[in-house]
């Protein structure tokens, strides 16, 4: 435990260090996530067509995010989370909340994927069950000791008639699917103040993307072997790409 | 230096108030429970082995993980335990190639013995997971094992008569993926063998321990001629390293490589103990050697040439009373004691 304790306190100092926190002016910064489709907010079972003209529907979609940071507008990061796990419920919605220092923001960066020393940590450290990495989560693999980054699971319609002819699921892991991203933001937080960001995710785009694009037919699952990792890093491409700040 | 460490020490609970609960847990535990130390009992010419600090050993803890380590609870349909594919009777290794779990689906790897765990570097046989305690979660959750889930495990244990008040006792804590953890690594950590005849001949000046063919046999293990020695060497006879010893041309297993991602450790396991070979058949990864005449005719054929292959592994001659000789020594590393005293803690008593 005590080295445990040593990590999160290093990892908890380093952001209190970088950012001027004045504890008393601080406002309520929220990301909410929301699924769509033709920039239409849907429920997550919501049955869409993917570029194959096949109906796709979706049972599962989480995935983690790390090293949330905002940067202020002399350029300092202010770190607000070192990691979370996004779970779209049902409704197609998933929402996270932060008090962060009152001040003006130019820039929201975070990861998508677990950091490489928390994701090589014991899970069993994290004993807070409302911890990202509690394993009720139910994302570690225990047989590989590291977590999956994002789970998507759901079924396809071939011949779009209505019936479900398969099932997919995509649970990916490693570093090579560790993806950043960052939104430019104008963004002023008063002291007791409230700003909320959206970021849709569109579903289509996580199936179909050029180059990145995933046949849910010919390739329906990543379990986390490595010499498929190109399809992990695919699906974490994607889901970068279907990602937007509203 | 004291001013410094009071500023670290304010800084720590004002930054750390959430984890600081656990903290005072730890301290309540020393003042109130009180579990019954256990030192491990280390062979003569054995090192100290470096045990997790956030696991000390009491009694209590030990005979927790002992039970768990035997309680098929541990699996998805409450048909296998630790022990179905880790024997008492075998220095907990399995009689078979692959282990059959749950739903008899087919393991992947011949189940290695569990002894001297304590001073593994890393476990598995890629060494893919590093710590002893983390170890656990992986047959719990392997499909082809236990296929459970971590949190199912401690639903049930939670509503079992008995679990409760022994993680109280033996941790002051409640039933988490840290208990559950910490209990049944308390418990592999005992299991130490270190009083083969060869034990008796090498650490403890027994002379006649070892017959003169052993001897002969363990100059051989020696020589520069075998080489055995380069890697399994020291007490627990293995250097804790990963090396290819030539099993295959094509390894379909790929080994170390699954972990690192890099083809110079393909074909690459970590070097195991030589001792209980007498209990521990088949051998390699795969089970793939049924007796030692076996894995000697693969060293002194020198392997199959695989690119990973280790120098070491030159191939050699032997008449047919050097085989016999080393086939002694080998055997002279069978530790009785040891196995006599774990079949006696399968709860089931199942004759064997
Ligand atoms: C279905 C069979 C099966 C079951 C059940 C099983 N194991 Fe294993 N165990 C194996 C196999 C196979 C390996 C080797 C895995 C590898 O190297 O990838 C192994 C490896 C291990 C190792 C690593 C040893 C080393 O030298 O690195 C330990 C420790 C261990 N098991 C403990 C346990 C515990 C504790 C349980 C119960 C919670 C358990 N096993 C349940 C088959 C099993
Ligand atoms: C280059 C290092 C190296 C040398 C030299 C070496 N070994 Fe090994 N040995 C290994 C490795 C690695 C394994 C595990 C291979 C596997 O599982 O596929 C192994 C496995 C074994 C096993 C099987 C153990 C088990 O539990 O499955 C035996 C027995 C053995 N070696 C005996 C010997 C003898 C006898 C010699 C000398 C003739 C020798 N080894 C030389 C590395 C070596």
């Amino acid at each position: 435990m005590r080295q445990y304790h040593l990590l999160l306190l290093v990892l908890l100092i380093i952001p209190f260090a970088s950012c001027k926190k004045n504890n008393k002016k601080t406002g309520t910064y929220t990301m909410d996530f929301q699924v769509q489709t033709d920039d239409v907010n849907r429920e997550l079972s919501y049955v869409f067509p993917n570029a194959a003209n096949q109906d796709l529907k979706i049972e599962l979609l989480q995935f983690y995010i790390s090293d949330i940071i905002l940067v202020d507008k002399k350029g300092e990061d202010c770190d607000i989370k070192d990691i979370e796990l996004v779970k779209i419920g049902t409704d197609g919605k998933a929402s996270l909340s932060y008090d962060i220092p009152a001040g003006d923001y130019t820039k929201l960066k975070f990861n998508l994927g677990v950091p490489k020393e928390l994701n090589e940590a014991d899970p069993t450290g994290f004993d807070d069950s409302d911890h990202p990495l509690h394993v009720s989560n139910n994302t570690y693999w225990g047989w590989a000791t590291m977590y999956r980054f994002f789970s998507l699971e759901g079924r396809y319609d071939v011949e779009q008639d209505g019936t479900f002819d398969g099932t997919y699921a995509y649970h990916t892991g490693f570093e090579e699917s560790f993806v950043s991203v960052e939104y430019d933001l104008n963004m002023s937080m008063g002291k007791d103040g409230a700003i909320t960001n959206t970021f849709n995710i569109n579903l289509a785009s996580l199936f179909d993307n050029g180059a990145n694009s995933v046949d849910v037919v010919t390739e329906p699952t990543y379990h986390g072997n490595y010499e498929e990792v190109n399809l992990s890093v695919r699906v974490m491409n994607n889901l970068k790409s279907s990602l937007s700040m509203e | 230096m004291i001013l410094r460490s009071i500023f670290n020490r304010l800084l720590f609970l004002l930054v750390f108030i959430p984890a600081c609960a656990q903290i005072s847990d730890e301290t309540q535990q020393s003042n109130e429970v009180k579990t019954t130390p256990y030192e491990l009992e280390i062979p003569v010419g054995f090192t100290e082995p470096v045990l997790a600090e956030d696991n000390p050993l009491n009694q209590e803890k030990i005979a927790l993980g002992q039970k768990l380590f035997f309680d098929p609870l541990l699996s998805k349909d409450s048909s296998i335990s630790c022990a179905s594919c880790h024997f008492t009777h075998k220095a907990f290794s399995d009689t078979v190639r692959f282990s059959i779990g749950v739903d008899d689906s087919l393991g992947i790897r011949n189940a290695p013995p569990l002894f001297n765990l304590a001073w593994n570097e890393a476990y598995m046989r890629d060494g893919g997971v590093p710590t002893l305690a983390m170890q656990v979660i992986s047959p719990i959750q392997d499909e082809r094992e236990m296929h459970n889930t971590v949190m199912d495990v401690i639903d049930r244990l939670n509503v079992h008569p008995e679990y409760p008040q022994l993680f109280q006792t033996a941790f002051n804590d409640s039933i988490t993926p840290f208990t559950l953890t910490r209990a049944i690594e308390a418990f592999e950590w005992t299991l130490i063998s270190g009083n083969s005849p060869f034990d008796r001949f090498e650490y403890q000046q027994e002379e006649k321990a070892l017959s003169p063919s052993a001897q002969r046999g363990w100059e051989l293990f020696k020589s520069d001629r075998l080489n055995c020695i380069q890697c399994h060497s020291e007490f627990n006879f293995t250097n804790n390293t990963y090396q290819c010893n030539g099993l295959y041309e094509n390894y379909e297993d790929v080994g170390r490589a699954r972990i690192t991602h890099d083809s110079t450790d393909i074909g690459k396991f970590k070097v195991p103990s030589l001792r209980n070979l007498g209990f521990t058949a088949p051998y390699f990864h795969d089970g793939s050697a049924a007796d030692l005449n076996e894995v000697i005719d693969h060293y002194a054929a020198g392997g199959k040439k695989h690119f990973n292959q280790s120098e070491l592994i030159g191939g050699f001659e032997l008449n047919e009373q050097e085989r016999f000789d080393l086939i002694e020594f080998l055997c002279s590393l069978n530790d009785s004691s040891f196995v006599s005293n774990t079949k006696k803690l399968n709860p089931s008593n199942i004759e064997l």
